[in-house]
Formats: C-alpha cells, structure tokens, sequence
C-alpha cells in the first residue's frame, strides 16, 4: 500500500498541500482531482520525491519514501508518468526506454511487452521522441514509466490534449497495468474517465482534501463529483 | 619564405592551438551543457594540469618518455579528482545555484592558483617533449609547366606537435563515443535534458554532477598536459584557455559538443594564421568581436538551440 499521512509540501515558502492523506491499493486505480492549482500535480511529485515535504510522509509497503533521495524512489517501484510528458526530446525512443530500465537493467521481457503494447513505439524506435506526434510521446511516457516495472503508477492527467483513439489506448494501458497489480494513481478532471476508472476518488480542493469517494459513491452521486469539479 | 609555405606553416600552427582548444572548451561545453555551471575555474584546472605535469615528470625522472606518458595518465586523474571533490564540497552546497556557482567557481579560480603560487612558484617551468623530431615539409612549385616539390628552409613542424593534433582527435572522438553510445553518456544526457526526470527515473543526479564536473577539468587537465612541452608550465597560464574556450563555447553553442568543435578549429586556425601574419593580439581582438556578433546576431551561438 502506498500510504500518504499529512502531507504537507509547497515550492520554497509557499505551501501547496496541506494535510493530505489517502491510500492507493495495490490492483486499484485512485483518481486524483480538484480543479486547476488543487494541488494534485504537486502531490504527485512529493510522492515522487521532487519537492521536500514540509510535514507528514509517505510509505510504500511499510518503507518511508520521503526519507529516501530522490533517485532512491522509483527504485523502490515508483513509475511516474508526468504532465505534459517530459520525454528526453533529443533522445530517440530507444534511449527513452533505456532510461526507463535503468532501474531494472536486466529485465529484457519489459521492452517486448511494452513495445507489443504500444507497436507505434516501435516503429518510431529510433525517431527522436521531440519528434514524434502528442500521442506517441504520450504512448512513450506510459512505456518509459512501464520499463521501470512499477508497483505504483503514478499518472499525471496522461490524456490531456490527446485525440480520443489515443485516449481508448492510454486507458487500456492504465486498466491493465491495474490488472497486473499495479497500485495506480491518476490524476484526472475528466469525468467520463474518473467514473469508468476510479476504484477510490480524492477530492482535492486548494491543496486540502475535501473527501474520498468510492466507486460505488461516484456512481450512485455523480453530482457530487460534478459539483467538486466544476462541471 | 613565400606566401603558400608561409600560410601552411600558419595552418598548421594554428592547427596545435585548435586541437588544445578542442579539448579545454569541450571540457567547458560538457560542465555548462549538463550542470548549467559557467566554471569560471575552468582555466585553473588547465594551469594545474600543467604544473602537476611538471612535477609528475621531475618526480619519475626516468626518461623524458616515460615521465610524460605517466603524466598523460595521472595528472589527468588527479585533476578530475580534485574537481569531484569541489563540485561535491562547494557547488552541490549552493545547490548549483547559477549566480552563486560563478562568484564560487572565481573563489576556486583564486584559491587555486594562489596555492600553486605558494607552492609551485612564480616560474615558467619547461617539460621536455617525449619525442621532438623536426619534419621538413614540402611545397610545390610550377617548373615548366609541371608540378615539381621542394623542401623551403623554415617549413617544417615537430613530429611532437603532429602528435599533439592526432592526439586531440582521437580524445574527442572517444568524448564523443562515451557521450553518444555509452551508458554514462545515457545518463549524462538525461540530467543535461530534465533533471527532474532523470531523479524520476533513478539517476543519482548529484553524482553525475560530481562527475560531469570531474570529467569537464580532466579535459582541461589533458589538454595543459599535451600543451606544456609546447608552452611551459606556470601559474598565471589559465587566463587564456579560459578565455579562449569562453569564446569557443559561446560561438559553438553552449552546451554544443559538434558546435564547440568547430568553433575551436575556426578560433584556433584564426589565431594561428593571424598571430603568424599580423599579431596575437589582432587575433584575440578579432575572435572577441566575433563573439561580440554572434551573442548579437545569434544568441544561441552556431549550433546551440533556443532556450525558452
């Protein structure tokens, strides 16, 4: 279990998150939203290890995450797929990839999987990723984090922006990496994908949580989900 | 001497200073292409190079061979140590700020060479070339109508000077194979592009700083190592590869291995054709205004790419 207990975090002075607790379960996806500046992108990345936390911490499986350094974190099986995609523009897919595995080099079978996964990798394999379309670099970020063969997934809103064929695609990705037992984490202010996807809903709202709703919460009160974001 | 043999020994002169340059500003280019780092100290870790190889070779004082072949090996090494060692105990504890890495780096510059001062001396000091045999080298002239060779009196070059130049191209190929095909390389060019995403997926950032920063003066090291026989060692001798490769890195393009290249071979070949047909200091005043062009007309230099 990947257990956050008042977390607090910011950048510099400035305080972000305040407070925030929640569990994700290994084989469950939760859905992370708010609205814009809700804090979300900003819990991702003190889960990660890129902003110091200012209170509380995160574990995984009993390991405290925050006492480790950044670079120690996806070691421990945290894959993260950020917003916007953050590939190594000047590297080819291949290399991408490559970065991926650094944490788990010996692991051939991995790059099969993803490529068979997403087989426009493939094609594109020694393309430059600044190159390829919004939807490749989104297929390559899913299967840079996939390399690393997380046990937490942690997704950054990864279908913003993207044309609806390539949506289908990253959420079949998504359902499967639930599927094989991977605790995921999504942050998402769609909707339609929180209610298909989200086994547990966190509602941020200015860096606070303002509640967790299950499946069978969201289902049975969409309106309220509607309501928290906006919509 | 004519006019043709007269600017090929001009070429080849500039030729030695190119390929130092090559070195030293690659070495430069990588610090500020991976860490964002303007090493100020950059030329300092050249003037050490070339005072430990001094001392490398009096302290072995076998041949004059064997002596600068254990130079070649340690002195880079030892310099590359030095420089982990500053990158971990000073720049890492500024958090590699951008301002305050300048003002540290020109604290390092001056503590750097005020030691060597009080340790090394004030004097030029010469090491003796591991080979220095004088190549006679031919022109050619029209004789009715037919090409003909001839040896002019003063077109000539040592073979320790040829050996520099072949030297100099074959580290920057290996530079170049490390960075593009190494698993280092990897790693170097995923801090240099996000380096949050480099920690994101495990790269231990702060040791490939250390690194990078180590690697950046060992080059510098190198580069005064093969020089020294050439110029002679002392403790003021880093103010103009610093300079040099400045201007060689903002013409290339910061952080531009190719670009930092070429700019080296079109400084160097400059400098050397100027300083034999005019003056050293017309080649420097002319390579400061083309830095003055290029920082007005392309800000991002001739190879570097546009930062937002």
């Amino acid at each position: 279990m990947l257990r956050l207990e008042g977390v607090s975090a910011g950048y510099g002075r400035a305080q972000v998150l305040r407070e925030v607790s929640f569990v994700a379960t290994a084989g469950e996806i939760l859905c992370l939203t708010g609205r814009n500046g809700a804090g979300k992108t900003t819990t991702v990345k003190s889960i990660m290890g890129l902003l110091p936390l200012m209170a509380g911490q995160v574990t995984w499986q009993g390991a405290v995450l925050s006492d480790l350094p950044p670079h120690e974190v996806p070691r421990a099986g945290i894959g993260y797929v950020p917003q916007g995609r953050r590939l190594f523009g000047e590297m080819t897919v291949a290399e991408n990839l490559e970065v991926g595995r650094l944490t788990n080099g010996k692991d051939a079978r991995v790059l099969e999987e993803v490529l068979t996964l997403f087989p426009r990798l493939n094609e594109r394999y020694r393309q430059r990723a600044k190159t390829l379309s919004g939807g490749e670099q989104q297929m390559l970020a899913m299967g840079r984090a996939m390399c690393l063969r997380p046990k937490v997934l942690l997704l950054d809103e990864p279908t913003e922006g993207l044309q609806p064929s390539m949506i289908t695609s990253i959420r079949d990705a998504t359902e499967q990496m639930r599927d094989k037992g991977v605790a995921v984490v999504l942050v998402e202010q769609r909707l339609d994908a929180i209610t298909e996807l989200g086994d547990q809903v966190v509602l941020l709202e200015n860096g606070r949580m303002r509640g967790v709703l299950t499946r069978a919460e969201v289902a049975s009160e969409p309106t309220k989900l509607a309501r928290h974001l906006g919509v | 001497m004519d006019f043709g043999p007269y600017l090929m020994l001009a070429t080849l002169e500039g030729a030695v200073t190119a390929a130092v340059l090559a070195l030293t500003a690659s070495g430069l280019a990588l610090v500020f292409g991976v860490m964002r780092v303007v090493n100020v100290a950059h030329g300092e870790f050249f003037m050490l190079g070339s005072v430990l190889a001094w001392w490398v070779t009096q302290m072995v004082g076998d041949t004059a061979a064997v002596g600068f072949a254990v130079a070649l090996i340690v002195v880079p090494v030892l310099v590359g140590v030095l420089a982990a060692v500053t990158d971990m105990t000073v720049l890492k504890r500024i958090d590699y700020d951008p301002e305050r890495t300048i003002v540290a780096t020109i604290g390092i510059l001056y503590i750097l060479q005020q030691v060597t001062l009080m340790t090394y001396g004030p004097d030029a000091r010469p090491v003796s070339p591991p080979f220095n045999t004088r190549i006679a080298l031919p022109w050619f002239e029209f004789v009715d109508g037919k090409i003909g060779l001839y040896w002019p009196w003063g077109l000539s070059i040592t073979s320790y000077k040829l050996a520099v130049i072949g030297a100099a191209g074959v580290i920057l190929i290996a530079l170049w194979l490390v960075m593009t095909r190494s698993k280092l390389g990897l790693l170097m060019r995923a801090t240099e592009q996000d380096r949050d995403m480099a920690l994101a997926f495990g790269i231990p950032v702060e040791r490939i700083y250390a690194m990078v920063f180590g690697l950046g003066a060992a080059m510098a090291a190198l580069a005064a190592v093969l020089i020294v026989p050439i110029q002679q060692a002392h403790y003021l001798m880093g103010a103009d590869p610093l300079l040099l490769s400045f201007i060689v890195v903002i013409i290339g393009g910061l952080g531009s291995f190719p670009g930092t290249v070429l700019a080296a071979l079109l400084i160097g070949l400059s400098d050397g054709i100027i300083s034999v047909f005019f003056s050293p200091t017309l080649a420097k005043i002319l390579a400061t205004l083309v830095v003055a062009m290029v920082l007005v007309f392309r800000p991002q230099g001739l190879f570097g790419a546009k930062r937002t």
